[in-house]
């Protein structure tokens, strides 16, 4: 177990610093930020000042090893879109918005993912089944950016049950977490029927019918645990899927989180916001798939005695 | 390692993690009594006039909470602020004397200190193109100072960035706790300042104005148009800023007050014609694409008849009511085309800016439209701001080989005087001008060095017209910015920004 | 002696209903085991053998499989008209079953120990896990699992398929039930370890004198462990009686035809015996007796009508037309 894991966080460390790399190279090389820092009609000398002050008159060879001798140090540099404050912190400030917002909406579509799916499996062809299958339907074929639209019209204007926008307390995440979680609800929802119908068929749970449990357990304790195994990897696809479709949500319910403040860096070319908060995500995704990997390691003995 | 066991502890463990994400710290509601809800468009870089590099989208918030030495009223007068002044004869310096007993909101009094110390931040900070003519400022006494001039430049009291911040306050505090907690000597001050969520701003009681009605004010961050209106019909909001266009008439219908104002940009389509090689080169084909162009179809159907169509302005100086926009006449314009040798039409590239700015693509695409019905046949192509900036800098700029039509947004109108349209955007000196006229640059260095108003206002006019009649460009809409509010609100605004400037101030709640 | 009769099937019907048609997986089976009786069930593949035994403990694969009709005793009662809840105080407790693949059988995801505590959980016992641990550990002994306290902390894939076999043995034991039924018990392994695994059975069978029903192809199984055997062909019981009955006296043409075909030490055939033909698609079973198409003494009647179940002189069953 200590080989798998260990061998996971080595790849995911490379990773970051592959990443880091392309998205350095890739936005100096989208064209010059200077001039969106300066009104547009400056004289040449106003230009080149600037951008020997911001130090992009440099080689790009040059560039990328004073960006690391800073970045070791956790300094990625001064932002452009937000003067005067470090990158970094912009972006620290805003992570634990996005976390809160990415985490509800993970837990959500895995739960009821889950429990729709399992509900679905084992009452098959039924009414509930046939909601289920709906209810994914809907959530794949809506874009995120309507559903949001749609409920702040519906519970916030109409029936005035929720806040529009912002961050707050818990009435304030509802919506936005769940126009996000539903497409991952319903991706889930179907892998989980899929794998427990498959599950369903086993021998073993053959074996759990024949020593009397009741039908909760079989389903709960036996069938699920291993249906959980394909499930959890479809997760990680999903939480790759969330932390992209936050952005969506945020600019939709002014959420101030990471995605769309890279977003508004990508646009106004802040190179330092932008090498920040994609380095903070690569983390976060790169972890988040590395205790993917190990819960697999937990549910399934066989992985873990590899 | 009992599965059940670990299954049972992650559990635990992942209901704690949901209780906690629950009773998340909220954002101090509780403590704050509303008396004004806002929502605002943009999303401040900083409230720190002296050090934004984005001006457009701090100062509409910014500029309650700093002030500059002049303020410029919508009707483009420049009246005293923070200071009043007494121009040279020789045009080449003037003095500006600070109004007595100011105070700054960490109890600072104003002093000539801070207009050097607020000038030097912007120098360094930003790049103050208000400051291009300026040699220096010298300080005569604390009250007093002189600002030299390396020319005459009579867009200096036109220009909006002179804001003035406290040195004091900045030697006690330093840069980082300056910018967070922003000081200035303006009606409000700063409260609490979340970055990309809002502000809160409280009436600052030791103003040297007159004292506005509204006393405490949060001003929201809402980046998405759909999400503003909801938080106003939803009662979260008491008014919103940049009323998309296409919502209007539902606002109105659903009892809300708009407030329209006119505003910058002005949306043109814009001829490079210098090369001699290009049909556009010659006037009659570019008369006729003038003629080709229903613009208040465009304002009417696209746009929703919400923007202006002018070159200025009445209430501009140097506003010409003879100086007209040219009349739809696809006939005309076909007649023009033939008369100029071009009866089957030719193929143009047409460019407009791509991303953010609203409109522009629309905008692009009726005029291909129009076009292809007289015969020419546009390429459309988007380019992103920063792409755009550099061609025209470097490829199309003075360049008697460019091949350039664009739908493009030069500032004209609206401005604080129209002779900053003149320098940025026609004068064959700025770097991003597209015409190149010695009789035009003429007439601009004088009327920028003009400070008597009328004899200004000819100038202007002649320019004007020197631009219409070489069709250089052809103004499409004028953009106009909606506020919308509840409907016992009353909004007077006094102050001209590009656009959603909320001056709270402006701002008083009808009984 | 006078054994009690535990179980008693008469006229059981399982039928699939698939998109292709009906198929009568079990046409009217009967036949009864005694407490300390073991009966074996043998026949070809797909002669219905494992789907009676599933519908004994009403574990046939739905929605495709219906019990139509017949009566199933246990104990006096029947269980088909059992609710499935109540089905639950029988399985495991009063009926086991080992089935058949042990490579699939147990749950890969938990430990031995954990899977061989759930009976006793279900039982009801949980006075401290000491306790159920310790019964745990016992049944393993019982099915003679070395180094039980060590190895039950195991997970499946780390016990040979002899060894979940066992285990499998041993959950089913675990709450002394009446009947035991074993699916083809050893045919996933290899000749030694089937030795060993038959001669456990029959130790369990007479320590607690319950009854055993032997499901298998192999002929060998059946007479070295079996009391009675039941000959099963398409879906339907074609003899039945004491093994020694059966064996030496076949009254049945396609038990005949068995019995040859069992190799025999010291004979001097070249070929094996062979039967002719194949065992019939159960979606289009001839129409009379299912076996007319392969039987060398078939008459005219037995393509049309099916026999009726004729008593033997020695004691046992047997369906066909000869013995009219």
């Amino acid at each position: 177990m200590r080989r798998y894991a260990l061998k996971r966080v080595i790849l995911g460390i490379i990773t970051v610093i592959i990443v880091s790399m392309i998205i350095f190279v890739a936005s100096r090389l989208s064209g010059d930020v200077t001039y969106l820092l300066l009104p547009q009609d400056a004289t040449k000398e106003e230009v080149g000042r600037l951008r020997a002050k911001l130090g992009l008159d440099k080689p790009l060879p040059f560039q990328y090893l004073y960006f690391l001798k800073d970045a070791v140090r956790g300094n990625f540099g001064k932002s452009y879109r937000y003067t005067n404050r470090e990158a970094m912190e912009i972006i620290l400030e805003r992570l634990p918005a996005t976390a809160e917002l990415a985490f509800a909406a993970f837990l959500m579509s895995v739960i009821c993912g889950l429990l729709l799916g399992v509900l679905s499996a084992t009452k098959r062809d039924n009414f509930l089944d046939t909601l289920g299958k709906t209810f994914a339907l809907i959530g794949q074929a809506m874009p995120g950016f309507w559903l949001g639209v749609m409920a702040i019209l519906i519970f916030s204007v109409k029936l005035g049950w929720l806040p529009t926008s912002g961050r707050g307390n818990i009435s304030h995440l509802i919506m936005p977490s769940i126009s996000i979680a539903w497409f991952s609800i319903a991706s889930i929802l179907r892998i989980t029927r899929s794998t427990m119908l498959d599950v369903l068929d086993s021998e073993y749970i053959k074996t759990a019918r024949l020593k009397g449990n009741s039908e909760l357990i079989v389903i709960w304790k036996h069938a699920l645990r291993n249906a959980l195994i394909p499930v959890l990897a479809m997760s990680g696809i999903q939480l790759a899927h969330l932390l992209g479709g936050v952005v969506i949500a945020e600019t939709i319910f002014s959420w101030p989180g990471l995605g769309s403040l890279i977003l508004e860096g990508i646009y106004s070319r802040d190179y330092a916001l932008v090498q920040a908060g994609v380095f903070v995500i690569s983390i976060i995704f790169i972890t988040c798939n590395l205790a993917v990997d190990l819960i697999y390691g937990v549910i399934d003995p066989r992985i873990r005695y590899d | 390692m009992d599965s059940k066991k670990m299954a049972e502890k992650l559990a635990v463990a992942l209901l704690v993690i949901l209780m906690a994400t629950m009773f998340m710290p909220v954002c101090g509601e509780a403590a704050f009594s509303r008396n004004l809800v806002i929502g605002y468009e943009g999303d401040p870089d900083t409230l720190d006039m002296c050090s934004t590099r984005h001006a457009p989208t701090a100062i509409p918030i910014a500029a309650n909470v700093m002030e500059r030495l002049f303020q410029i009223t919508t009707d483009g007068e420049t009246v005293p602020g923070l200071a009043s002044w007494t121009i040279a004869p020789d045009k080449m310096s003037i003095d500006f004397k600070l109004r007595k007993g100011v105070k700054f909101h960490s109890g600072d009094s104003l002093t000539t200190k801070d207009v050097i110390f607020s000038y030097k931040r912007i120098l360094e900070k930003t790049t103050a193109t208000g400051f291009r003519w300026v040699k220096d400022i010298e300080i005569i006494d604390d009250m007093n100072f002189r600002v030299l001039f390396k020319q005459p430049d009579v867009l200096f009291l036109k220009d909006r960035s002179f804001f003035i911040g406290s040195k004091s306050y900045f030697d006690r505090v330093g840069e980082a706790e300056f910018n967070k907690k922003v000081v200035g000597t303006g009606p409000y001050r700063v409260i609490n300042w979340r970055a990309a969520e809002f502000v809160e701003l409280e009436r600052f009681d030791d103003y040297w104005g007159e004292k506005p009605e509204i006393k405490n004010v949060r001003l929201h961050f809402i980046k998405e148009g759909t999400t503003r209106i909801s938080m106003l019909k939803a009662g979260e909001a008491d008014m919103i800023t940049s009323v998309p266009y296409a919502m209007v008439k539902d606002l109105e219908r659903s009892g809300f007050k708009t407030i329209k104002l006119a505003a910058h940009p002005t949306t043109q389509v814009q001829f490079q014609f210098m090369n001699p090689n290009v049909p556009w080169h010659d006037k009659r084909v570019r008369l006729a694409i003038a003629h080709a162009i229903d613009g208040d179809a465009i304002v009417k159907s696209l746009l929703h008849g919400i923007p202006a169509r002018v070159w200025l302005s009445p209430w501009e100086l140097g506003y010409d009511p003879s100086l007209k926009l040219w009349e739809y006449d696809p006939k005309k314009a076909k007649q023009l085309l033939a008369e100029a040798g071009y009866a089957k039409g030719f193929e143009m590239p047409l460019y407009y800016w791509a991303g953010r700015t609203t409109g522009q693509k629309e905008t692009a695409e009726a005029v291909a439209l129009y076009l292809k019905a007289i015969g020419i046949k546009c390429t459309m192509i988007g380019w992103e701001p920063v792409k755009m900036i550099e061609s025209i800098r470097i490829k199309w700029h003075n360049n008697p080989e460019a091949v350039h039509v664009g739908v493009a947004t030069p500032p004209i109108a609206h401005q604080t005087d129209p002779v900053y349209g003149f320098r940025t955007s026609y004068y064959s000196e700025s770097t991003i001008s597209l015409y190149n006229n010695p009789e035009f640059d003429k007439i601009y260095l004088k009327a920028s060095q003009e400070f008597d108003d009328a004899k200004r206002a000819e100038l202007i006019k002649q320019g004007m017209r020197i631009i219409a009649d070489d069709v250089a460009t052809i103004p499409i809409w004028a953009n106009v910015s909606v506020y919308a509010l509840k409907k016992d609100i009353d909004f007077t605004p006094t102050l001209r920004a590009m656009d959603a400037l909320v001056l709270v101030k402006d701002i008083k709640i009808r009984p | 002696m006078t054994q009690k009769i535990i179980l008693a099937v008469e006229g059981l019907k399982t039928y699939f209903f698939t998109r292709a048609g009906v198929v009568k997986a079990v046409d009217g089976v009967s036949f009864s085991v005694k407490e300390g009786e073991s009966l074996g069930i043998a026949g070809e593949s797909g002669c219905g053998k494992s789907i009676t035994c599933l519908s004994i403990v009403r574990l046939v694969p739905q929605p495709a499989g219906r019990i139509i009709s017949g009566k199933i005793l246990f104990e006096g009662q029947d269980l088909l008209v059992k609710k499935e809840k109540e089905m639950r105080q029988w399985r495991g407790k009063r009926i086991s079953m080992i089935l058949q693949d042990p490579l699939t059988s147990l749950n890969p995801c938990y430990t031995i120990e954990n899977q061989v505590s759930e009976p006793y959980k279900i039982e009801g016992l949980n006075n401290g896990s000491n306790n159920i641990r310790k019964k745990v550990i016992n049944v393993l002994k019982r099915v003679r699992i070395p180094s039980p306290e060590r190895r039950m902390r195991d997970y499946p894939f780390q016990f040979s398929g002899g060894m979940r076999q066992r285990v499998l043995a041993a959950i089913a034991i675990a709450r002394d039930p009446r009947l035991l039924i074993a699916d083809e018990p050893t045919t996933s392994l290899d000749v030694t370890i089937q030795d060993q695994f038959l001669r456990l059975l029959k130790d369990m069978q007479q320590q607690t004198n319950m009854g055993l029903v032997m499901i298998t192809h192999d002929l060998g199984i059946v007479a070295e462990t079996c009391d009675r055997v039941a000959i099963m062909y398409a879906g339907k019981i074609v003899e039945r009686g004491t093994v020694e009955n059966v064996f030496l006296n076949p009254a049945h043409p396609y038990t005949e035809a068995l019995m040859e075909a069992l190799p025999k030490m010291g004979s001097k055939r070249k070929r094996l015996f062979q039967i002719e033909g194949e065992p019939p698609n159960l979606l289009r079973l001839p129409g009379g007796c299912s076996f007319w198409p392969r039987c060398h003494k078939a008459m005219d009647i037995c393509q049309t009508q099916s026999p009726p179940v004729i008593s033997l002189k020695n004691g046992g069953e047997a369906s066909c037309w000869l013995l009219c």
